[in-house]
């Protein structure tokens, strides 16, 4: 390297240091959010110029000249040679959704420091990696998916594993997504008719490209996206007119009428809801999130929220757990995402070009959606500790009412008053911004703050709230029908083995039975939420990033086997540490929501409370649903165990030469385009 | 000459060869660089949004834009989103 580029390095390695140093250390006064930019900047730099390059020479050995699926099975479908540009921006809207906005909004009751560092090293040496390693592996293997791999290099019972984990982690995940939503709608009128104009707009879209202009996507988009901003006014104007109290929803309704939803978009043609929906809500995400990016560097925000908060301890009432392992398992997206193996191993790697690729895709992908967890913790930051705890706790936690809630969160040290909140609530065009626990609505005042302080002020602070919220919830929609489609998808695969008339995805009394089981699963869990004092995210989603973290567990262990069986044993580190740390994480947490002895963690402590308690309505339900909890949690863990286990009774058989390395991997055949590779 | 696909050109891929504009004048160099990240951010959005996906199913079909084209797409890129989730 010459001497001028190894200053430059010098240079980033120092600044990236110095912001790092000034985010641990500095304590007495608020600190700049651009010192988190700024250090979040040079670690992904340093990442991807010196480890990412290390593991793509070292560990994967990636070739050029070796052809790519897409090269080979080229068919102008799902295989088709893309630009690695294209290919990127395909797969970033693909892994970017709520969960690294969400993430990092609750993890800030444990202050800015620990979150920011665990986005920054979870995402450089085991989130980044792990979407690189599975995605190559994934195009040397024809584009296989995740549960593929895990049959043909572990075995068959981490096949099975791998389909249970992904279908549990998919119904914990609707029932999370949709009680946020309905938190953040709940006596909203503003925000309920919004969201609910977003469904007609996107039949609309659908209707505008199938008969008026096909195949017109981006005109259609931009045509959505107009109507959207045009609701958002118009739901200013239903929430100050007599219409309001049509679209005031209490969080029991809307939690039914989600479900319906659900049902609707599970069952109703993609080209009509699900397609325009998906596109309407890319466009407004990459566009939203620039917009972000651009209005924290404008506004430079200060960080209100301090560096470590006094519920390290666990004693947090926006979710009650230590710092460990609660802090690693709250924020999965912004650090690394199990969820990812799936993108990783399902469209892209049929769309890369060159094997060298893979690096810039997965690894590269990876770290602008850590940027976007950054992006989502300052936003968190920027309001006052005191606002952040009264929006983002539930009533059981801090209070029944707004003046005990106020009170509470005083005696914490957080001042606040019922004055500023009401004022903070009049100014974004809500009645109160009270227990609006899941994270959306503090993450939407966070941002209308950055957004208003850069254009338009207090003024127009309502419509930047809501203009988020929006942007939230229909991200979230959008998670909601897709999912409950793949879900409904892999019930109607399974199902098929047992009557093949169930596993046909054109005959709709299957359609109709598989949509309605996906959906009363999720609607279950969302129900219970809905339900719960404590606000429902206390207990979901911890459940939900147990799922995610161990999803990444088995992805990890898939990524594990193949670098053995490849013979690059002495680089089993790359993976195997990330996979040490996950399943230490996932495994101390789920002991803690099964067995910790104070109730607002343990399930089981907790239903031990109610059933000593006095009696109530619905207490047998409580109970079960307690226990159905640390019944998922407990069966998870017990499946993700064996997965490890059968990982690594290869891994040592390999390694002491008790059994020949073979992988599944496609032969070598040389690419059309070398002249282009080189 | 690189041996570009159709593809890869309407992705803006370009071969060295091509720095000397059609007119023979050389291109500013940040006049190129910026018109490569316009074409770069188009492709990208055309991808993102399906319209590469439809032009390429028009190609494999020899069928021109209409309704009934654009129904047939969407019927076989319907079972790829079937299965295609969208991520936490």
């Amino acid at each position: 390297m010459k001497i001028g580029k190894v200053l430059i390095w010098l240079a980033v390695a120092a600044l990236g240091a110095l912001a790092l140093a000034t985010i641990a250390f500095h304590r007495r006064e608020p600190i700049n959010a651009m010192w988190l930019v700024v250090a979040a900047l040079c670690s992904y730099t340093l990442g991807y110029r010196f480890y990412s390059k290390f593991v793509a020479a070292k560990v994967l050995t990636l070739d050029a000249m070796r052809a790519t699926p897409a090269e080979r099975l080229e068919n102008g479908r799902d295989f088709v040679r893309t630009n690695k540009w294209v290919v990127f921006g395909h797969h970033f809207a693909a892994i970017a959704g709520p969960g690294p906005l969400v993430g990092p909004v609750l993890a800030a009751q444990f202050g800015y420091l620990p979150g920011t560092l665990w986005i920054l090293v979870g995402a450089v040496f085991a989130g980044c990696v792990q979407d690189f390693v599975i995605l190559l592996f994934s195009v040397r293997r024809d584009g296989k998916s995740l549960g593929q791999m895990a049959r043909d290099e572990i075995g068959k019972t981490a096949g099975t594993v791998a389909f249970i984990s992904v279908l549990s982690i998919l119904v914990i995940l609707l029932a999370v997504v949709a009680l946020i939503i309905v938190n953040a709608l709940k006596d909203s009128p503003w925000g309920a008719f919004t969201i609910g104009m977003t469904i007609p707009i996107a039949l609309l879209m659908g209707f505008y490209l199938r008969y008026l202009r096909p195949g017109r996507v981006l005109e259609a988009s931009v045509l959505g996206f107009m109507l959207v901003v045009a609701s958002i006014f118009g739901g200013q104007w239903i929430s100050q007119s007599t219409h309001a109290g049509a679209f005031t929803f209490a969080g029991t309704t809307l939690a039914i009428l989600i479900i319906v939803y659900g049902f609707a978009a599970s069952a109703l043609p993609v080209w009509l809801l699900l397609a325009p929906r998906d596109y309407l809500s890319t466009f407004v995400k990459l566009g939203t999130v620039a917009i972000l990016a651009l209005g924290i560097v404008l506004v430079r925000p200060t960080l209100q929220m301090p560096a470590l908060t006094r519920f390290i301890d666990g004693s947090g009432p926006v979710f009650a757990g230590n710092l460990f392992p609660f802090a690693f398992i709250t924020i999965a997206c912004g650090a690394i995402s199990g969820f990812h193996s799936l993108i990783s191993s399902g469209t892209t790697p049929k769309m890369i070009a060159r094997e060298t690729q893979t690096r810039m895709v997965g690894y590269g992908a990876m770290m602008a959606e850590s940027f976007v967890g950054i992006m989502a913790m300052i936003a968190a930051c920027t309001l006052q500790p005191g606002t952040y705890l009264a929006v983002n706790s539930g009533a059981g936690m801090v209070g029944g009412n707004p003046a005990a809630a106020v009170a509470t969160i005083s005696n914490w040290g957080f001042p606040i008053t019922a004055d500023q909140m009401a004022l903070l609530a009049h100014n974004v065009g809500e009645k109160t911004l009270f227990f609006r626990t899941g994270g959306a609505p503090a993450f939407a005042l966070g941002m209308a703050k950055i957004f208003s302080d850069s254009l338009g002020g207090t003024a127009v602070m309502a419509i930047w709230y809501h203009f988020a919220i929006m942007f939230e919830a229909l991200f979230i929609l959008t998670v909601l029908d897709a999912g409950t489609r793949v879900a409904r998808f892999m019930l109607q695969d399974a199902l098929g083995h047992i009557w093949k008339p169930l596993g046909r995805t054109s005959w709709y009394p299957s359609i109709v039975a598989t949509s309605a089981v996906t959906v009363a699963a999720w609607g279950y869990f969302l129900w219970q939420g809905i339900r719960d004092p404590l606000g429902g995210i206390n207990s979901l989603w911890p459940l939900f990033g147990i799922c995610n973290q161990l999803l990444a567990a088995v992805a990890l262990c898939v990524a594990t086997t193949i670098i053995v069986k490849m013979g690059r044993s002495r680089y089993i580190w790359v993976t195997l540490v990330p996979l040490c740390w996950l399943v230490a994480v996932t495994f101390a947490a789920a002991w803690h929501k099964v067995f910790d002895p104070n109730p607002l963690i343990g399930t089981l402590a907790h239903a031990r409370q109610l059933a000593a308690g006095p009696a109530m309505e619905g207490l047998q339900r409580r109970i079960f649903n307690d226990q159905l909890d640390a019944a998922v949690c407990g069966l998870l863990v017990v499946l993700v165990s064996v997965i490890v286990i059968e990982s690594a009774t290869q891994w040592i058989s390999v390694i002491s030469g008790r059994r020949k390395p073979a992988t599944q991997e496609a032969p070598f055949v040389a690419t059309q385009y070398a002249e282009e590779a080189l | 000459m690189t041996n570009l696909t159709t593809e890869a050109r309407r992705h803006g891929e370009r071969s060295e060869d091509r720095d000397i504009g059609p007119s023979g004048d050389r291109n500013p160099l940040a006049l190129e660089m910026m018109n490569r990240v316009v074409q770069t951010i188009s492709a990208t959005l055309r991808e993102i949004f399906d319209e590469s996906a439809y032009d390429r199913f028009l190609l494999r079909t020899n069928a021109s834009r209409s309704r009934a084209s654009y129904r047939d797409f969407t019927r076989e890129r319907d079972a790829t989103m079937l299965k295609k989730p969208r991520c936490c």
